[in-house]
């Protein structure tokens, strides 16, 4: 099963790297990262810290990870190499988790090209080290679950655009959403609004701090969204 | 068949699609439930824990021992209003919010509120109504009873302000002839609109919704209670004295009215007597004008007599009755010269019988003169003068024989408006129960209890506030103490930007408030120990000034009030005034911190024998001894204090009393004849430098030690005026009486708590190089860049030490010995900080000196897990390189995107191939 997995998640990598789109979501989000990295972080007097960036990185990876997922189960049915999927000998599982890895070790080197804002900044100030990698775990989290987020946003549509679009208003809905619900509600709303805030938990790495509860939060949700991404696949047979 | 078959085919596929539809339902359901589950578990069963070394979000260790022993119920209230247009504004609610949240997980004892909207702030106020009235009970019945009195005195008011007024508008009035009863008139609609207006004050001071002020509508309406005694007092006494005049006049055979008529008579025939001498004006001069000018001058003898005896006549009235002399028929206008110029001169009746009786003094001396001469033509123009000489005095008679004669009409005869009013004030006086109950309620102002709450009302219309409840306590957590000012990096280009920069210190601040307002019992006894002698009841004014302390008790209410705030019992000490310690809560433990005493008071050069003043010596050095014998624990405070040398000598550093204490039992001294001063240097010349005037008084203190005192003060702004550095001595150095010390003994431990580190901006001057630094700055040559011609001494300067030495088995002296104490003073910490002089800007008041007290007095009671620390500033980026800025953003927006770019165009034109 590993195999199978590793073999797929090795084709879905590879199929990453080599569509042009990919790249340009890479380069837009390095641009404007970079941007904000020299604008807002890296300002003479400004506070040593990745936290602002970590933020910012938060809600443009709603933008960037369903642009990077939103082909890779919707275009197989749009091309029609799903039945080919469907007939080899694979389950819908590992398909799944196959393009999941393979998106997500891309994010995984996309995230790692912005170290490079932590080696700036630690060429003029000291930033803390162990809260940073801290950060850097929790942006690793939430790339998985958006990535999960939108692979089950891919295999409901076979329209990647759809699917893209249902993506960032799936993640839109439990982070801006909710938190607005939750502003505008009081007790036992605000703080169940408040939990299934993916930016809510997201904050606690920005700033970090180490809490099991948010650890637990995205991987069972992204879990949950994978599980999810299964089951439609497998109604694709029967329906 | 087949249709039968399809059918059921379809019929078996519809089946198995529903059972695996219900199977994927149902496995869906279930993750949802799972997800649900492990979550819920997650959030009850969490552990948290902060990992960020700076800049840290979670709660201290501090604060988590506070809300870990937390008895009772603590509710946090953040009143902010949210701004999206103000970005520091929305960073600093989020932090707030982030912090409250943090407290409320770990305690479930705590819990917050939002109060955002005017709805919110209103129904949180009435709360606190609830709590601020049973405090201010006493406040309130005091306020009542003023309100009581004070309407009845603005009903007298009005009643009598229209008497007056009816009075003033009949001319004939007995009254109204009283200029200053117009006086009175005004002076009883002022004290009306001075009752109302603070009626009004007191009333919006006290609203039925919202946080009344009970302490400043009290102080309001003491000062009306004082306004209105002192005006009746003085409209009482000044009507009984018009209704004594009164009395006596107005009687049928009154004295003084006979004696105004007397005069009158009295006075045309003393005239007349004189007109006999000299004839008529106009008139043939007699055939023996020597005889006439003779029988002239002796005359004049006798009517200066008569002159006199009618002043005396007159004076008696006014001395009898004073208030007369205000009437306005007492004086007249006479013309004068002044400076060659002729005007009119109120002059009294009195004043003008005196200048008669000068001028026939000098009349009589010059006709004497032209009588003894002998000739005759001078005896002819003496005659003429000496009649136009009377002339004038008849018209001056007529003048006081007119006034003499009005006044005692006016004055014997009172209409019935000015006698009513003048009959009340013979009864009892106008106001005299009412002056009665204003007393009472003075005495009743004064004996009310403290308002612990008075300022509540203030703070709660503050934004970014906290208000801590627990029980009936109450606390307000004001923006300052949460969001302080933070220091600037020097040489930054916004060194000066328009807005403080400010750090977070919630965490230090709310936990403080939060432990002494749940803490049933004060942590220790805090004892302000100083030498004041008092000053001598008759200065002369050739002796100089007494010496005084550089910290007085007098200017330490900031420190008193922040000790108390804190949980601790402060009381004063002045060893100038008793040898014995105040009384003190036994089962706690005592800190002394020893205010600088009173230096000696210079001689008197202008009496060398004069008795020496008292000064702090042996004898209080040996109580302070005994005290730290005992294991006590205290802080030592000094500061830079010159003073002027005696016999004009110039200037001399004032001894710190405690010095030779100091060295024999801890070999340290403070050197309070040398400033540490922040300075810029010049960088064009060697040993130059600039007076910073901002941080000449507002020196930012920097190189505090990782020691529980001053960690927490690392990267906060801490400021100090007047600073002078500790020396631990060694066996090279030598002490204050000039003798080299032995080396420190073993047993004392010396940790150094604030070393200003040896950088070129700081710098000390002894009292030659202080004189010599004013007289440069003074003369204000060239660019006012300083030269002495010699460098001055760099860092390190020791400011804060402490020692450690056993005192018995059991117990430890502790001392922190510090160069500060001008900066812990009221005047310091109770005014704002320049920070631009151009632009007349300025930040909060440096009270983060006083966490610099209060955690070195929480590590002396040896409870330095109470010290507060905020959260450890985030490094901050330093200068980055004017040219490496333009490569930084090449290489960010452009290379480094390329570089990501460049394999996926390459592997995309390959593909394309």
């Amino acid at each position: 099963m590993i195999d199978r997995i590793k073999a797929l998640t090795e084709r879905e990598l590879a199929a990453i790297f080599l569509s042009f789109i990919a790249y340009v979501v890479g380069v837009l989000f390095l641009l404007v990262t970079g941007m904000l990295f020299t604008f807002e972080t890296l300002t003479e007097g400004g506070e040593a810290t990745m936290r602002p960036l970590f933020d910012h990185m938060s809600w443009l990876l709603i933008l960037a990870l369903p642009l990077i997922t939103m082909r890779m189960i919707s275009d197989e049915y749009a091309s029609g190499t799903v039945e080919t999927l469907m007939t080899a000998p694979v389950s819908d599982a590992e398909v799944v988790l196959g393009k999941f890895f393979g998106t997500f070790l891309f994010y995984v080197a996309l995230i790692l090209s912005t170290l490079v804002y932590v080696v700036a900044l630690a060429m003029f100030s000291k930033p803390d080290l162990l809260a940073t990698a801290y950060g850097y775990l929790g942006l690793l989290l939430l790339g998985a679950l958006y990535a999960s987020v939108g692979l089950f946003a891919s295999s409901l549509t076979r329209h990647q655009l759809i699917a893209a679009v249902l993506a960032i208003a799936i993640l839109a809905l439990f982070s801006y959403a909710v938190d607005y619900l939750a502003m505008i509600q009081g007790g036992a709303w605000r703080s169940t609004l408040s939990y299934i805030n993916i930016l809510h938990h997201f904050k606690d790495f920005s700033k970090g701090i180490f809490d099991t509860k948010a650890i637990v939060f995205f991987v069972s949700s992204t879990a949950f969204f994978l599980f999810l991404c299964v089951k439609v696949m497998e109604s694709k047979r029967w329906r | 068949m087949a249709v039968k078959n399809s059918n059921r085919a379809t019929n078996v596929g519809s089946s198995q699609r529903f059972a695996i539809g219900a199977n994927v339902l149902l496995s869906v359901v279930l993750a949802v439930g799972l997800l649900i589950a492990v979550n819920l578990i997650a959030s009850i069963k969490s552990y948290r824990s902060d990992l960020a070394s700076v800049g840290n979000y979670g709660l201290s260790d501090r604060t988590k021992n506070v809300l870990g022993s937390l008895q009772k119920d603590v509710k946090l209230s953040l009143l902010y209003e949210p701004d999206e247009g103000d970005k520091a504004q929305q960073e600093r609610i989020t932090r707030m919010l982030d912090y409250c949240a943090e407290l409320s997980r770990y305690s479930n004892k705590v819990t917050y509120q939002h109060v955002t909207s005017d709805r919110q702030r209103e129904s949180l106020v009435a709360e606190i109504n609830k709590n601020l009235s049973s405090e201010a009970d006493a406040h309130k019945i005091a306020l009542e009873d003023f309100e009581r009195v004070r309407g009845r005195a603005e009903a007298d008011l009005v009643t009598r302000y229209t008497e007056a007024q009816a009075i003033l508008a009949n001319n004939e009035s007995w009254l109204g002839g009283f200029p200053l009863f117009t006086q009175v008139s005004l002076a009883l609609d002022k004290l009306k609109e001075a009752s109302q207006e603070a009626a009004e004050e007191i009333a919006e001071l006290t609203p039925k919704t919202g946080i009344p002020k009970y302490g400043e509508a009290v102080t309001r309406a003491q000062a009306t209670v004082e306004t209105l005694a002192g005006g009746f007092s003085q409209i009482s006494d000044l009507m009984g004295r018009l209704t004594q005049l009164a009395s006596e006049t107005s009687k049928p055979d009154s004295e003084y009215i006979a004696l105004l008529r007397g005069v009158s008579t009295d006075l045309r025939d003393v005239i007349n007597n004189l007109r006999a001498q000299v004839g008529p004006a106009g008139s043939d001069p007699p055939s023996d004008v020597k005889k006439a000018l003779k029988g002239y001058a002796d005359a004049c003898i006798t009517t200066g007599a008569a002159l006199e005896d009618l002043v005396a006549r007159v004076d008696r009235f006014s001395t009898a009755f004073p208030i007369v002399q205000e009437h306005e028929n007492w004086t007249t206008q006479v013309p004068s010269r002044v400076f060659s110029q002729d005007v009119m001169m109120q002059v009294e009746v009195a004043g003008i019988l005196q200048d008669m009786g000068r001028s026939l003094s000098k009349i009589r001396l010059e006709v004497l003169g032209v009588i003894d001469s002998g000739q005759t033509d001078d005896l002819a123009v003496a005659l003429t003068k000496a009649r136009r000489n009377v002339d004038a005095l008849e018209g001056y008679v007529q003048d006081c024989t007119n006034i003499l004669a009005s006044l005692a009409d006016s004055l014997s005869s009172v209409d019935p408006a000015s006698g009513s009013l003048l009959q009340d004030s013979r009864e009892g006086g106008l106001f005299g129960k009412l002056v009665d109950d204003l007393n009472q309620l003075k005495a009743k102002f004064e004996d009310l209890p403290e308002l612990k709450l008075a300022d509540v009302a203030d703070q709660l219309k503050d934004d970014n506030a906290v208000v801590i409840e627990c029980g009936d306590q109450l606390r307000v957590v004001g923006f300052e103490t949460i969001w302080p000012a933070r220091p600037a990096i020097p040489g930054l280009q916004d060194d000066d930007p328009a807005e403080t920069e400010r750090t977070f210190n919630g965490d230090s601040a709310l936990c403080s408030n939060i432990l002494s307002i749940t803490s049933d019992k004060a942590f220790a006894n805090v004892v302000l120990v100083a030498y004041e002698p008092a000053a001598p009841q008759q200065q002369s004014p050739f002796s100089p000034p007494p010496a005084r302390s550089s910290l007085p008790l007098a200017s330490l209410s900031k420190v008193t009030t922040t000790l108390e705030d804190a949980n601790f019992n402060v009381e004063q000490w002045n060893l100038a005034e008793s040898k014995d310690p105040p009384e003190t809560d036994n089962d706690l433990d005592t800190i002394h911190i020893f205010l600088p005493p009173a230096p000696p008071q210079p001689p008197n050069p202008f009496n060398r024998q004069q008795q020496p003043s008292p000064m702090f010596g042996d004898a209080e050095r040996e109580i302070v001894q005994k005290i730290l014998d005992d294991g006590g624990r205290g802080i030592f405070l000094a500061s830079w204090t010159i003073t002027n040398a005696p016999f004009g000598r110039g200037l001399m550093a004032s001894p710190y009393g405690y010095n030779p204490l100091l060295e024999s039992t801890f070999n340290v001294r403070i050197d309070n004849g040398v400033r540490v001063m922040n300075v810029t240097p010049d960088p064009r010349t060697a040993n130059a430098f600039f007076i910073n005037a901002l941080r000449f008084s507002y020196m930012p203190l920097i190189g505090y030690a990782d020691h529980p005192v001053t960690s927490p003060m690392q990267g906060t702004r801490s400021l100090a005026d007047s600073a002078a550095p500790v020396l631990v001595l060694d066996g090279d150095s030598t002490s204050s009486d000039g003798a080299t010390t032995q080396p420190a003994s073993s047993d004392i431990s010396y940790t150094t708590l604030l070393e200003i580190p040896d950088r070129e901006e700081y710098i000390s001057a002894d009292i030659d190089s202080f004189i010599q630094i004013a007289n440069e700055v003074n003369s204000s040559r060239g660019d006012g860049a300083l030269n002495l011609g010699r460098p001055l001494q760099r860092g390190p300067f020791k400011l804060m030490v402490a020692c450690e030495k056993p005192a018995n088995e059991d117990r430890t002296t502790r001392v922190i010995v510090a160069g500060l104490a001008a900066c812990f003073a009221d005047q310091y910490l109770n005014n704002k900080v320049p920070v631009s002089l151009e632009q007349f800007r300025s930040e909060s008041e440096p009270s983060e000196n006083l966490d610099l007290l209060l955690n070195s007095i929480y590590w002396l009671n040896e409870t330095p897990e109470l010290i507060g620390r905020g959260p450890v500033p985030v490094p901050r980026i330093e200068r980055i390189p004017t040219g490496s800025r333009g490569y930084i953003q090449a290489f960010f927006w452009a290379i480094w995107p390329a570089v990501v770019l460049a394999p996926g165009l390459f592997l995309w034109f390959m593909r394309r191939r």
